[in-house]
């Protein structure tokens, strides 16, 4: 599982319906409104899942974008996809 | 359907999965089988979908209402709820007072103030479940409170005048006795549960200071798996027979090679996970649950086996049906299913080899396959938790399933040496109790009418509320009782009629399987319409609805002269009239009028 790269683009395509070519780093609630408080959960969900990692909170509260979720995931070492 | 089914077994595992997957069920236009409630002073977001869609793994259809966060009190009072028309209410409620007040506070608050938080957290619970038994009678689930470990005093919490953990246990024991004998109310014991799944990572982790959500999402997919026990039972979905695999499911290893001292079954050491593994299927059979065996084997071997292992808990007699042989177990299957008279979809598969269970999958979906671990240890534990034999009542049938099912064995055998029917019937000594139904009988009719499936001509489905108030409002309905020299089969037809102003009306007629081929049902219901001749010889009318299964009693209401005068998808209506009505005793059965 740790060596498994998380398909972070995939996850997050599926989960907030933006067409996977159409995912970036500027992606966010502003400009996203599938991006609610329950799809949030749901992504921070299938992230510590995929990669059997539990995020602090502070960390999580940080996340303002897409951009934020990747500078996280490298903060905990874990490899991802996009 | 049946492919989004599958792919909901295989990938409803996580918390997103199952949203992304309800929104497919959601597409379905469909009635929904079932509408369930859920209220909660918790926020449990997102177990609506994971309830529809672990629901719908199990066949059944369900329409969700998600009462508004924190308002469980005005849903209760307002009216949405019940224009919604629920089957059942899920009521999850933490007592939350108890654990701010009493969790952080308990040294300081004195003894009768704690006393009086239970009692008020209680009381205020109580009122609004009887708020919710006025107004309707649906099934209400309520949850008991979460008790955290460890408690802030630690080792000397039991010692304290009112210990935390003695005052929750205290309020869920007090919820527990009060609904002990309420067949509308029913204690889900969400501590337990939540200790079992674990408190210490789902229970007031980061997810409750990010977004209150007390109970973590990764455990609602969990819950919903849970709660289904109570689906299963209310949409009729309940399995009555396991059929069993014998070499390494009843024992370890192969009896055909490894010969009877070889085999592994053992109440100490080795073979003891086989031995528990029958001790677990024994008390299910003692609850109703019958037991079949569809083996690859020689039957003299297994035989042996049966009458000579020291360690074997099941016994012949255990077992209602049995093929050992050498055909495909699909065709095992079906002979089981006709034997018993009960559908595939009453039939829960156990063998331990994979390419049996994707035979049966592919061959007779509808029979549920259990996921046996290669692990034999983990047989008790995944038989636990498999939900299909949840029930709401327990009644004297059921205590009595297997010796009738074993009477039954036994009449068709006897059935085999006469050759014309008459003369079978004779020497049955069938004996008919006509009753009306009576308090003591509404749990069981309650039941017929939600089981049975194929001798039912309008299928519908009801509760013991729904019984009790077709009673008090002066409706006739009579139950039907039969025995013969074998035994007794107990209370195995119902039949309820509606005394319009200038007609009488059938609204339910049915008998269970395990009674059919013996003339009783034109007895039953012959005796039914000249009991109603006497009453008032007026207009009868009958309906017939079909369904997948009732395609037997189509013309049921022909052979008593009955006239179709109305047919269409829905429903066949018919009609006679009673002044020219005769009933035709069979002299071979008696009757008695109780």
């Amino acid at each position: 599982m740790l060596n498994m790269k998380v398909k972070l683009y995939d996850l997050l395509s599926k989960i907030l319906e933006v067409p996977r070519d159409k995912m970036n780093d500027e992606i966010s609630p502003v400009n996203t409104p599938t991006w609610d408080s329950f799809n949030a959960i749901m992504m921070i969900v299938e992230l510590e899942k995929a990669s059997g990692v539990s995020f602090d909170m502070n960390d999580l509260m940080s996340v303002k974008d897409v951009g934020d979720i990747k500078r996280i995931l490298d903060k905990y070492n874990i490899k991802y996809e996009c | 359907m049946d492919r989004l089914k599958e792919k909901i077994i295989s990938e409803s595992d996580t918390f997103a999965s199952c949203i992304l997957l309800s929104k497919e069920i959601d597409k379905i236009l469909k009635k929904a089988d079932k509408k369930a409630a859920i209220l909660s002073n918790f926020t449990v977001k997102g177990l609506s979908e994971c309830l529809k869609v672990k629901s719908f793994a199990n066949d059944i259809f369900l329409q969700v209402y998600e009462g508004e966060y924190g308002q469980w009190k005005q849903e209760i009072l307002g009216n949405k709820l019940y224009e919604f028309k629920p089957d059942i209410i899920f009521l999850l409620i933490d007592a939350h007072g108890l654990d701010n007040n009493i969790l952080y506070e308990n040294d300081d608050i004195k003894h009768d103030e704690i006393n009086k938080l239970k009692e008020e957290a209680k009381n205020e619970l109580l009122q609004f479940v009887n708020y919710i038994k006025s107004k309707t009678s649906a099934k209400i689930i309520v949850s008991n409170s979460v008790k955290i470990w460890p408690p802030i005093a630690g080792i000397f919490d039991n010692k304290l005048k009112n210990g935390y953990c003695e005052i929750v246990d205290g309020y869920n024991n007090n919820l527990l006795n009060i609904y002990k004998n309420d067949g509308q109310v029913f204690i889900f014991n969400f501590n337990e549960w939540l200790g079992y799944i674990g408190k210490k990572n789902f229970w007031y982790g980061k997810y409750y200071f990010m977004a209150d959500m007390r109970l973590s999402p990764e455990a609602i997919p969990l819950l919903a798996d849970e709660l289904t026990s109570y689906l299963i039972p209310l949409a009729g979905k309940k399995k009555k027979c396991i059929v069993l695999d014998l070499d390494n499911t009843l024992w370890g290893g192969v009896i055909g090679e490894d010969g009877l001292s070889g085999i592994k079954l053992s109440s100490t050491g080795d073979g003891q996970q086989f031995y528990y593994f029958q001790k677990l299927l024994l008390s299910l059979n003692k609850k109703g649950v019958l037991l079949a065996i569809n083996s690859k084997n020689n039957e003299a071997d297994v035989k042996e086996v049966f009458l000579k292992h020291p360690n074997m808990v099941l016994k012949e007699n255990n077992i209602v049906s049995s093929k050992i042989n050498w055909n495909n177990k699909a065709e095992n299957m079906q002979a089981i299913a006709k034997d018993l008279n009960i559908g595939l979809d009453s039939l829960l598969f156990i063998d331990d080899d994979l390419s049996n269970r994707e035979l049966i999958k592919q061959m007779l979906p509808e029979v549920d396959v259990l996921d046996l671990p290669t692990d034999s240890t983990k047989y008790v534990q995944t038989l636990l938790n498999y939900k299909g034999f949840n029930t709401f009542e327990f009644t004297e049938e059921d205590k009595k399933r297997n010796e009738m099912y074993l009477q039954d064995k036994k009449r068709n055998e006897y059935k085999n040496i006469f050759i014309d029917m008459d003369t079978f019937l004779r020497g049955l000594d069938l004996r008919v109790s006509i009753k009306e139904v009576d308090d003591l009988l509404i749990p069981r009719i309650a039941q017929l009418t939600q089981k049975t499936n194929q001798f039912n001509l309008t299928t519908n489905r009801y509760h013991e509320d729904d019984i009790k108030n077709f009673i008090k409002l002066g409706d006739k309905l009579w139950a039907l009782e039969v025995s013969d020299k074998f035994g007794e089969y107990g209370i195995t037809g119902f039949c309820m009629v509606k005394n319009k102003t200038d007609l009488w009306e059938i609204d339910s007629m049915l008998l269970s399987c395990r009674i059919l081929g013996k003339k009783v049902e034109e007895q039953f219901f012959g005796f039914i319409l000249s009991e109603l001749k006497k009453l008032k010889p007026k207009k009868v009318r009958a309906y017939y609805k079909p369904t997948l299964k009732n395609n037997q009693v189509k013309d049921f209401y022909k052979t008593f002269d009955f006239y179709k005068m109305k047919s269409s998808e829905i429903e066949d209506i018919w009609e006679r009239d009673l002044d020219n009505y005769e009933f035709n005793q069979h002299s071979f059965i008696e009757i008695n009028k109780c």
